[in-house]
């Protein structure tokens, strides 16, 4: 008898304290702005169905995948280095033309010896994570 | 002087781990300090929440793996070799290639291993399915298209089982499969569980009680199911039960090298909040093989991967660990094919289930497809 008494004592303060909490959002105008958002998502409920789920799910499963290793601090710096020096280059409307001499001769600018060392590392660094990769694949088919 | 971190196990949890683990030592990485490496004795990462959807034709093999290489962080070794030992005094591991890898710091992380054969009558060519593996939720697949008539019974075989929602699922799901179908009523469904309520978790039970009368699914409690023969399930307490097609919930180990390592009895012991090795120096477990106090369950390896993780980095800088586990715990429970629910608690914490909605059941279909994310570390 007295656990029933309890149990009904908690549950009418329970009442009481969501009504307290509806009064409140109603006097200050956000239980308009919620009901009125609520119709938002009700339309969303009809229109959703399994199919989008899935599509919407798998595309940002992809897109973080990507954006997972993108976001490395090292990798933004290389992005952001590069895309600063497409800005900076910005030649393709008319770039001069290399022949065999030509690029000898640049090979001489320090500034195009530092891209080079850069290149270089990149290349190493592919070839790694290609062989790391392609292993993966093999195990992984097997 | 390189001090290396291996990770055996490229499930769930050795996954988050090494990605996690490699974010937060990124410096030490790169001075050398620090190599982290996993062992793997499968190439590829499972996602197996989508065994339950292959049966049903909602989900292809293909779906539920991808390479681990994709997954893991470029900076982590992959080694593609099943251990066959550990030693936890000589701090090295014994491969099935013969050769050995020795560590400084220890994550073992291999995961819980159904054992249909435990159960006389339960696997492979045998009268009674499951859908704890590929080539048993192909099988079953098969079974179930042509099943149109009949008695389908859903035993829970053995507890822990790994994935507390999957034995409520299923027959929530078969259920409206059948009826969208328009065989139900052609189909007897009955549910079985060996302790006397409906679910280890209280709370579960209580939920599942209405809803499997609402659907006419009749349930049986108290029933260790001890063999399966040709049409009748007969268990420890001598009843039988008869079938035209039975899906089993299967008994789960560890791997036996937990066992010959010492490492623990049953499953693998460990302090409930810091995940170390009740029995060896520099050894922590995460995910399915711990005897931890809570669910077998993905949520569990990805949430207790951030304790370990922490507690691993102060380690390795000579920093006091803090870091504590308290069990969380969020299983998503499929109430049929349009609505869906979830529990979530801790070791203190008792479970609510709320009422099934459409929205929840749309969270975990969304989940199933990025998944990838948390495995990546992402999310
Ligand atoms: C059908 C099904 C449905 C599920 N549904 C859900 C769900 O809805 N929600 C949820 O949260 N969880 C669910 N789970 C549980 C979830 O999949 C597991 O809890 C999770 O995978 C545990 O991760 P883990 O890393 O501990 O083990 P696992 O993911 O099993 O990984 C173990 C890894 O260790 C490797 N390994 C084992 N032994 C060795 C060795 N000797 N040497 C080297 N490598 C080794 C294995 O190859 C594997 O890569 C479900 C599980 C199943 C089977």
């Amino acid at each position: 008898m007295s656990d029933e008494l309890d149990e009904l004592e908690a549950e009418s303060e329970s009442i009481q304290e969501a009504a307290d909490a509806m009064v409140e959002l109603q006097q200050d105008g956000t239980l308009e702005d919620l009901t009125e958002a609520a119709t938002a998502v009700s339309l969303l409920a009809d229109a959703l169905d399994d199919e989008m789920v899935v599509e919407v799910a798998g595309l940002a499963n992809e897109l973080g995948l990507v954006a997972g290793s993108a976001t490395q601090p090292n990798t933004i710096r290389t992005l952001a280095t590069m895309m600063d020096a497409m800005d900076e280059a910005d030649t393709f409307e008319n770039p001069e033309k290399v022949g065999m001499m030509g690029t000898v001769g640049k090979l001489r600018d320090e500034d195009v010896q530092r891209g080079l060392g850069f290149l270089m590392e990149f290349l190493g660094a592919l070839g790694r994570q290609i062989e790391r990769r392609s292993e993966g694949y093999e195990q992984a088919e097997n | 002087m390189t001090e290396r971190i291996v990770i055996v196990g490229g499930g769930s949890g050795g996954t988050i781990t090494a990605n996690r683990l490699s974010e937060e030592l990124e410096s030490e990485i790169e001075a050398g300090k620090i190599e982290i490496t996993v062992v793997s004795a499968n190439p590829n990462h499972l996602y197996k929440p989508l065994y339950l959807y292959i049966p049903l034709g909602e989900a292809e093999l293909e779906d539920t793996r991808r390479p681990l290489v994709d997954l893991v962080d470029h900076r982590v070794t992959l080694v593609y070799k099943r251990v066959t030992e550990i030693d936890t005094d000589g701090k090295s591991l014994a491969m099935d290639d013969g050769s050995e890898l020795d560590y400084d710091y220890l994550v073992v992380g291999t995961g819980a291993i159904p054992q249909p054969e435990e159960t006389p009558g339960l696997g492979e060519d045998e009268p009674g399915h499951h859908f704890y593996g590929p080539d048993a939720s192909e099988n079953l697949r098969e079974t179930l298209a042509n099943f149109d008539e009949g008695h389908l019974v859903l035993s829970v075989i053995g507890t822990p089982h790994v994935c507390p929602a999957a034995p409520v699922e299923f027959p929530m799901i078969v259920e409206e499969w059948f009826r969208e179908r328009g065989v139900r009523e052609d189909i007897e469904i009955t549910y079985t569980y060996p302790i006397q309520r409906l679910h280890g978790v209280r709370p579960t039970a209580e939920w599942m009680v209405p809803r499997f009368e609402e659907r006419d699914i009749e349930t049986k409690t108290f029933f260790n199911v001890e063999n399966v023969e040709d049409g009748t399930i007969e268990t420890l307490e001598g009843k039988e039960l008869d079938f035209d097609l039975m899906i089993g919930i299967p008994e789960f180990t560890a791997s036996p090298i937990i066992e010959e390592a010492g490492l623990g009895e049953e499953w693998m012991e460990v302090d409930r909040n810091t995940l170390e090795s009740e029995h060896a120096e520099d050894v922590w477990g995460i995910g399915d093989v711990t005897n931890l106090p809570t669910s077998k369950a993905g949520s569990v390896a990805h949430y207790a991967s951030g304790t370990l993780v922490s507690r691993i980095a102060s380690e390795v800088r000579d920093q006091v660990p803090t870091a504590t586990f308290h069990g969380k715990t969020i299983c998503f429970i499929e109430a049929g094919t349009e609505e869906g629910t979830f529990i979530e608690f801790a070791y203190d914490r008792e479970p609510v289930v709320r009422d099934e909605n459409r929205f929840l059941h749309w969270s975990k279909l969304g989940y199933n497809e990025a998944y990838w994310l948390t495995a990546r570390g992402v999310m």
